[in-house]
């Protein structure tokens, strides 16, 4: 699939005050990219294409930026930038590496996740579910793997699990605020206005978002 | 939209100089000589001074919420100083691209500060209605063996005890299998193995809901035992992809 037809996505995390710098700064050049390649944007993209490669240059000559592990840490960054710029499978391809050295139940979800994510954006929906529930069994409660789960679910023939997901999410949203990662991934996630002309509990969400933005 | 100074704004401002002030310049620089690029600091500085300014006047948002009081309110923006520098990098490195136009300036810039401030709320899913009925049917369908394993293989060490608690997993052979886990008397991969055995035998046991509801009913139990630590334990990076997206979700 040639990289201008593949979906853009976005770049969240759990904490924003547990990035390094140069971690937030390359979530943040990564977003920017997102955005430019969703609009077709390539002088822009061509500005943040070198933005990127020297942050990543700086973050793989300090190992990591005082990551506790580096190991993962580097091909999970380098995978984030590759998927950004459009080369998805360079990025499940990165991310895979990453995986294999993924020591704690986060990094496990992060990267389980990411490879999800990025197989259903080429089409793979079948593998996606694999992965996604090895992100899941890492963290249970995670809300952008829950939605990751759903859309795999969904793509992959299965409406009936896609529709539970979104069930459990609908009786949680109430509890969460606008900048919660369940609210960011509603406005951004393109796939799921697809999906909710098939799924009412998608819906739901979408009308909980709408009452939350009308009171901000 | 330039009102008269409240009470709450002449107290933060008072808090804001010199200590606020200089934890935000420490934080630029900081940021700065990490990430290096043609910026200077004193812009950064500049910029985020100006973004605190106008966060007081827009009450609420990401960093200040209402109710809250000018000390709470200082507290949360030196909380946020390495945000704040993030932001004013980000808003100094594209200023060449934005002047050429090629880029849609404020709107693209803002959407990336908004998403940068996402934040995962993991107690959200204990406060949950029907986390009790979940757990319960956990507890109901579950033998004591396979509680007691679930338990004891839990990815997090220190969490494990309380969600034994949850289970009801307490007989003394659910203790002594927990304690060679924490112990290392097991040896890693036999519970790596124990664990994904485990969780697809509470997976089975859920089939008839459907094939993948008992992850639902598994994350409200652990939910119910923990506070998402398997969230938020370990980490200081990472993507987090949510998926594709053209730009903002149009319905």
């Amino acid at each position: 699939m040639h990289a201008d037809n593949i979906a853009s996505s976005f770049v969240t995390t759990d904490d924003p005050n547990r990035l390094s710098p140069i971690e937030g700064s390359l979530m943040d050049a990564c977003n920017l990219a997102h955005l430019a390649r969703a609009e077709g944007n390539t002088a822009a993209l061509a500005d943040i294409r070198c933005g990127i490669a020297e942050l990543l240059a700086r973050y793989d000559a300090s190992d990591g930026d005082g990551h506790p592990h580096p190991t993962w840490a580097r091909p999970n960054q380098r995978a984030m930038t590759q998927s950004a710029l459009g080369d998805v499978e360079a990025a499940i391809n990165t991310e895979i590496v990453a995986l294999r050295y993924a020591d704690t139940p986060r990094r496990i979800e992060v990267s389980a996740g990411n490879i999800a994510d990025r197989l259903l954006r080429i089409g793979r929906p079948d593998e996606a579910v694999q992965y996604v529930i090895q992100a899941w069994e890492a963290a249970p409660t995670s809300v952008p793997v829950m939605i990751t789960a759903a859309r795999a679910f969904y793509r992959a023939g299965q409406p009936a699990e896609a529709q539970a997901v979104f069930a459990e999410l609908a009786e949680l949203a109430p509890l969460l605020g606008p900048d919660s990662d369940l609210a960011a991934t509603l406005r951004h996630e393109h796939d799921l206005s697809e999906m909710a002309d098939d799924l009412p509990a998608l819906r739901d969400l979408f009308d909980w978002l709408d009452t939350l933005e009308a009171q901000s | 939209m330039n009102g008269p100074e409240t009470t709450f704004e002449r107290d933060f401002w008072a808090l804001y100089e010199p200590d606020l002030r200089q934890h935000l310049e420490r934080a630029c620089s900081a940021h700065l000589r990490r990430v290096g690029g043609p910026v200077d600091p004193d812009d950064m500085v500049s910029w985020a001074a100006q973004r605190v300014w106008k966060m007081l006047r827009d009450r609420p948002n990401q960093i200040i919420e209402d109710g809250v009081t000018a000390e709470q309110a200082a507290e949360r923006v030196k909380t946020a100083a390495p945000l704040l520098a993030r932001w004013a990098y980000l808003a100094h490195i594209r200023k060449e691209a934005r002047h050429a136009e090629r880029e849609r300036a404020s709107e693209d810039l803002e959407a990336v500060r908004r998403l940068s401030a996402v934040r995962a709320e993991p107690g959200a899913f204990e406060r949950k209605q029907g986390v009790a009925d979940a757990l319960a049917a956990v507890r109901a369908r579950a033998s004591a063996q396979l509680r007691g394993r679930l338990a004891a293989t839990w990815p997090a060490a220190d969490e494990r005890a309380r969600i034994q608690s949850a289970l009801d997993a307490q007989r003394d052979e659910d203790d002594d299998l927990r304690d060679r886990v924490n112990s290392g008397d097991l040896k890693e991969n036999t519970v790596h193995q124990m664990r994904s055995r485990s969780l697809k035998a509470a997976r089975d046991l859920f089939r008839d809901a459907g094939r993948f509801l008992p992850l639902i009913a598994v994350a409200a139990f652990v939910a119910a035992a923990f506070a998402g630590s398997a969230m938020a334990n370990d980490d200081d990076g990472g993507e987090q992809t949510g998926g594709k997206s053209k730009h903002v979700a149009q319905r």
